[in-house]
């Protein structure tokens, strides 16, 4: 670099700007065109115009300190100062319109001692027509991007906010569901409980109505054995009637015996005297007495008979009524005894369904509380996406602003009419400077063409 | 005790007869009956081998009583229901409803045996076919029978 420089001022390197001093300022100055050129290509937004605005500004500097030191090397040599304060003049003539933010100012390169920077200077200012044209290009290809972006973020943003709501609802929803869901197993397992309770309950009334049945086979029974007692008690009293008849026939013949003693006491007395009369009318008596008691004796067993007839035939009526209604009371228990093993068989299949229900509702219930979990998480996402949208709303809004003022901070610049050609994916906008697209870093080089031009 | 009736109900009338005239009271009496003889004439029995000719005295009583003149045509005579038999010395035996012996006669009405064996009324037992039956003749041989 320092060759360089000595190279484009043979003269001040001989002198005074051999110094370290001003080659540093040289380096410096080619570095900070390097950085811009680095920063121009990063397409850094602020960056360019104080990028472009320190050239600028080293470029001037460096050209007012050369301009001093070519003054004060014309003071060593009147023609070569002459000379040099004419292409100076001359150069600085060219550069004024740059004050003005003018960009198409091109300072005209040829042999003399400002042609090299004549050079420089116009690549810097091409370099600063393309740093405006594609700051302009890429403010207004940020405004498209952000007009095009910004509608369809306003719906995102506004769609994720109606989404979190609805997602919101919906988990609110599904909270209630759980809810609901949890209370339909606890019912359902109460109902199960219900359920083996009442299976219970079956079973228990089916083995009373067992021993119940069991109970009424016994009564019917005893029953059936207090009929054959009653009946042959019937018997009995048959045969004591018939014993009764006989002794009522004995009472009649023992009535008609003392009839006969007492005719015979008649006659006899008729025949013998008093005193035989008087035994035969003991003896009539004493039948007739006999005859009496077992008169009396057959009226009252035959009125006992005619009573305990009268209560066997009743108690066989009544026995009769209880076998009946003892039999349609078995037959009525084995009836219900079925109905009942149908029911608890019926109450069994639906304490299974009852509970396959109910764990049917438990894993809805946990399922859905998983869901409503889920859509909690969901929530979350989807508001954040929605504060996140509404951010990058905002971030394009002030995105926008910063490329309106990243126009207008380059709105100072005037811009040669030239036709715009598009440069296919890129940012850049329309090229400013030739056909021939951006000019290399490396153009300068090129001086002598150039200069030559 | 002094018994010295027998009272007995027959015809709806309680009649008395001194006990002494009475041989035997029977309580039932296989009695043949004989063809072609009024109603109320029963038959003959053999109690204890006497042979008696039975009458129910109250079926004679309503069809030809003593109050009744003529002679028993045998009509058709409500039989009363006879219960006991006496059977009299004469050989001679009464169905009646009832028997009983006692020391009093009560307004009884006195029975006397041998004027109703010597009616006609009572004698003829002949049937209105026209045999005639003579019921003393029948007692006669019944006491021949028990001399012999």
């Amino acid at each position: 670099m320092v060759n360089m420089l000595r190279r484009l001022f043979p003269e001040q390197a001989e002198g005074d700007l051999g110094s370290d001093i001003q080659v540093r300022c040289a380096v410096a100055i080619v570095m900070l065109l390097l950085v811009v050129m680095a920063v121009l290509a990063y397409d850094a937004d602020g960056l360019v115009l104080t990028a472009a605005g320190a050239a600028l500004m080293s470029c001037v500097w460096l050209i007012t300190r050369l301009w001093k030191h070519g003054r004060s090397a014309r003071t060593r040599s009147d023609g070569r100062e002459r000379r040099q304060q004419a292409a100076i003049l001359k150069l600085l003539d060219e550069m004024g319109p740059l004050a003005d933010g003018d960009l198409s100012v091109r300072a005209t390169v040829d042999e003399s001692m400002t042609g090299a920077l004549a050079d420089a200077f116009n690549h810097a200012v091409s370099e600063l027509r393309w740093l405006v044209g594609a700051t302009v290009g890429s403010a207004q290809a940020v405004r498209e991007a952000v007009a095009r972006t910004h509608q369809p973020m306003r719906g995102l943003a506004s769609g994720t906010s109606v989404q979190s709501r609805e997602i919101l609802r919906s988990s609110n929803y599904l909270g209630a569901m759980s809810g609901v869901m949890t209370e339909l197993a606890l019912g359902a397992g109460e109902a199960v409980h219900q359920s083996q309770a009442s299976s219970a309950a079956v079973s228990r009334g089916r083995e009373s109505l067992t021993n119940a049945g069991l109970e009424f086979t016994r009564i019917r029974d005893e029953s059936s054995l207090t009929t054959r007692l009653t009946h042959r008690l019937a018997e009995n009293l048959r045969a004591i009637d018939s014993e009764s008849s006989a002794i009522q026939d004995l009472a009649e013949r023992t009535d008609l015996l003392a009839l006969n003693t007492t005719v015979r006491a008649a006659v006899v007395g008729g025949e013998r005297g008093l005193r035989d009369t008087a035994d035969y009318a003991r003896l009539s008596d004493d039948v007739a007495d006999l005859a009496a008691v077992l008169n009396r004796a057959s009226r009252e067993i035959g009125a006992l008979t005619s009573a305990i007839r009268d209560d066997t035939d009743e108690i066989l009526r009544a026995m009769a009524s209880t076998d009946e209604a003892l039999a349609s009371g078995v037959s009525e228990l084995d009836s219900l005894q079925l109905e009942l093993e149908a029911v608890e068989a019926s109450v069994g299949e639906l304490d299974a369904v009852v509970q396959d229900t109910a764990e049917s509702a438990a894993r809805q219930a946990r399922v859905v509380g998983r869901v409503s979990g889920n859509m909690t998480v969901i929530d979350r996402i989807s508001r954040d996406a929605a504060d996140g949208a509404a951010h990058v709303s905002v971030s394009l809004d002030e995105l926008q602003a910063l490329a309106d003022e990243l126009e207008r901070s380059v709105a100072g610049f005037r811009l040669p009419v030239v036709r715009p050609v598009p440069r296919p994916g890129s940012l850049i906008g329309p090229q400013h400077e030739s056909q021939a697209g951006r000019p290399s870093p490396d153009a300068w080089k090129s001086a002598p063409a150039e200069r030559s031009s | 005790m002094d018994t010295r009736y027998v009272l007995f109900d027959a015809g709806q009338q309680r009649w008395w007869v001194q006990a002494d005239q009475v041989r035997e009271i029977h309580a039932a009496l296989t009695v043949w009956s004989v063809p072609q003889t009024a109603a109320w004439f029963l038959g003959t029995a053999l109690p204890r081998g006497r042979l008696v000719a039975v009458s129910d005295f109250g079926a004679w009583l309503a069809a030809a009583g003593p109050d009744k003149a003529g002679s028993v045509t045998g009509g058709t005579v409500n039989a009363s229901p006879v219960k006991k038999f006496i059977e009299f010395e004469q050989g001679v035996a009464l169905g009646v409803e009832s028997v009983q012996a006692s020391a009093e006669r009560g307004s009884a009405t006195q029975f006397d045996l041998q004027t109703l064996l010597e009616s006609q009324a009572f004698c003829s037992v002949s049937s209105s076919s026209g045999r005639t039956l003579k019921n003393n003749l029948l007692l006669a041989t019944a006491h021949d029978g028990e001399h012999a």
